[in-house]
């Protein structure tokens, strides 16, 4: 019984010796944690550095842990406690959806000031810009639409450790999932390279992502993607338009080598009620830079269509493909040498120019193209913009061409509104419905830019009451 | 000369702007509506183009095969060529209006 007593009063002293010594080990983790934040802020205890080495953040591991049926309260909570990285993220953000709201799919114009392009690039090149991904469960949480399609790009362009995984696990718990494969394919473009996606803006196609520089898409998982999107028939928003144009891009640079390329690009080039604009316009651009024999062959069939209505897209982007012997027409390189202080043969240059085109069966689109860019350009003198708007639309030379300037010279200056009317008359006189639909959507941006200019206004809303009035009905 | 031509050139886009070719407004056949605002536009444009010619004359010295201009003097007549063509366009557009008795939207 005494040794039954004993064994009991040991074991008792043995529990309280244990007890005494994890109090203390405790109170000495307490101490040391005290002591390191007097030393440094908390948030600078976790290395992004770290962070990118290991992979994931210490706290998104524990995150892992949690069940999927706790998550959504999980995620709230730790919002309040989220790094100044992802602080900082969810700023630009707010910045990127506040140019779009305020500006539309302006925002994304080349030409427009204050756009998303220069967003990124003065976040890109603060001193704020964090070095971690963020959390891909908050980034869901906040970011929507362009703005989430933002930030994939800018942490593609930026080559996170990592990005390909975080860019799956975003489209795993996001519903969004075009938006962000919209920011993975332009990411995967880069921003450097042969491509200059600003001009896919000079046509009329619903693109609306970033301009810069583009290079062919290598990686067989881009390609793979593409190709997927490209196959689905989608074609109902503005997102999906923009998507397919960018994975026809994509394709492109292997249209020689890759016969299911080739295959997934056939609908988009020849498909024609409706034309598939935008993937149309991708394909095209990809094609006139990196193609070779045999998009030379499928650009002259195009040509042989009738009605074909991209002719000056094609010419200007795949003239190298159809004539690679052949040197450009003499007045092109004639109206090539205009100075840009020629003023006093503006009206004269362009008279002549016009008249060479249409004496040459309208097919110089190489010269069409030169007119278009240099009346686009605010510093040139050279081309007198009223004549070529006027023989464009008014004579029939190229109405799809004229309505495009005609857009763009308003968007430039709220002087140039008179001429839409023109252009809708244009329209109605051919009736492009599909340019007619893109039109009309110019039409509304343009009275949200000139709310406050009276005389713009009008103009916009007599081409908006035109159009409405007199546009034949839809088929 | 180069004052007399400057006169010239700032009355005759009044003849211009202030020219209905629409006829009597109210409600017509809208293919006729869009046969005079076919007109109307071709003839801004003529006078826009008479209106380029007039400030060259005025601005400009030809001189064998150059031409010496005043630039800021062309320029400044380019630019009201610019309006008053703007102007005719927009007078073409209330006509046409008028003619197919089309309302316009409220703000």
């Amino acid at each position: 019984m005494r040794a039954w007593g004993k064994a009991w009063m040991g074991l008792f002293l043995l529990s309280v010796g244990a007890s005494a010594l994890a109090f203390f080990m405790l109170m000495g983790d307490v101490r040391q944690e005290d002591t390191l934040s007097w030393k440094t802020p908390k948030t600078a205890s976790i290395s992004p550095v770290a962070v990118i080495e290991e992979g994931l953040a210490p706290d998104l591991k524990k995150r892992e842990l949690i069940p999927d049926f706790v998550a959504e309260a999980e995620i709230v909570s730790a919002d309040t406690t989220q790094t100044s990285a992802d602080l900082i993220w969810q700023e630009f953000l707010t910045q990127v959806d506040t140019v779009v709201h305020q500006k539309g799919s302006r925002a994304f114009h080349p030409r427009a000031s204050g756009n998303v392009i220069s967003v990124m690039e003065s976040f890109r090149h603060s001193s704020e810009m964090p070095s971690c991904l963020p959390d891909p469960r908050g980034a869901v949480l906040v970011a929507t639409g362009w703005s989430l399609s933002t930030l994939v790009t800018l942490t593609g362009w930026e080559g996170f450790p990592g990005w390909r995984s975080w860019v799956d696990e975003l489209l795993l718990q996001s519903k969004e999932k075009t938006w962000i494969q919209i920011g993975a394919l332009r990411a995967c473009l880069g921003e450097v390279g042969e491509v200059d996606l600003d001009e896919l803006y000079r046509f009329p196609v619903r693109y609306q992502f970033l301009g810069g520089g583009a290079r062919a898409c290598s990686a067989e998982v881009d390609l793979e993607l593409a190709s997927r999107i490209l196959s689905s028939l989608s074609l109902e928003t503005e997102e999906d338009w923009t998507l397919r144009s960018l994975a026809a891009l994509c394709l492109s640079g292997s249209y020689e080598e890759q016969e299911f390329v080739r295959q997934a690009l056939k609908a988009p080039l020849f498909q024609v009620t409706p034309w598939d604009l935008c993937a149309h316009a991708g394909a095209l651009l990809g094609m006139g830079i990196f193609g070779g024999e045999l998009a030379a062959e499928s650009v002259k069939k195009l040509l042989q269509k009738e009605d074909y209505f991209g002719q000056a897209m094609l010419t200007a982007w795949c003239g190298s493909l159809l004539k690679k012997d052949q040197a450009p027409s003499l007045a092109y390189q004639i109206a090539r040498g205009w100075s840009r202080k020629a003023r006093a043969q503006s009206t004269q240059n362009t008279l002549e120019a016009l008249r060479a085109f249409d004496e040459e069966g309208r097919q110089d689109f190489e010269l069409l193209d030169l007119l278009l860019e240099r009346a686009l350009d605010p510093e040139d003198q050279a081309v007198r913009r009223p004549i070529l708007i006027h023989k464009l639309l008014m004579e029939g030379l190229d109405g799809t061409t004229g309505v495009f300037l005609a857009e763009e010279l308003a968007f430039q200056d709220p002087e140039h509104t008179a001429f839409l009317f023109m252009a809708a008359h244009n329209l109605r006189q051919r009736d492009a419905f599909q340019e007619k639909a893109l039109f009309l959507e110019s039409l509304n941006q343009l009275e949200q830019l000139y709310a406050e200019v009276p005389f713009a206004l009008r103009d916009i809303r007599s081409a908006q009451a035109y159009l409405a009035r007199v546009a034949p009905p839809e088929p | 000369m180069k004052y007399v031509a400057l006169i010239f050139f700032f009355l005759a886009p009044s003849f211009s702007v202030g020219a209905n070719s629409f006829g009597v407004p109210g409600r017509a056949g809208q293919a006729e509506c869009d046969t005079q605002l076919a007109r109307c536009l071709q003839s801004a444009f003529e006078q826009a183009l008479s209106n380029d010619q007039a400030c060259i004359k005025t601005w400009c010295d030809k001189v064998f095969f150059l031409t010496f201009c005043d630039e800021e003097g062309l320029s400044r007549c380019i630019q009201k060529a610019d309006a008053v063509y703007g102007a005719a366009l927009r007078a073409c557009q209330t006509d046409f209006s008028a003619c197919s008795g089309m309302e316009r939207r409220n703000s």
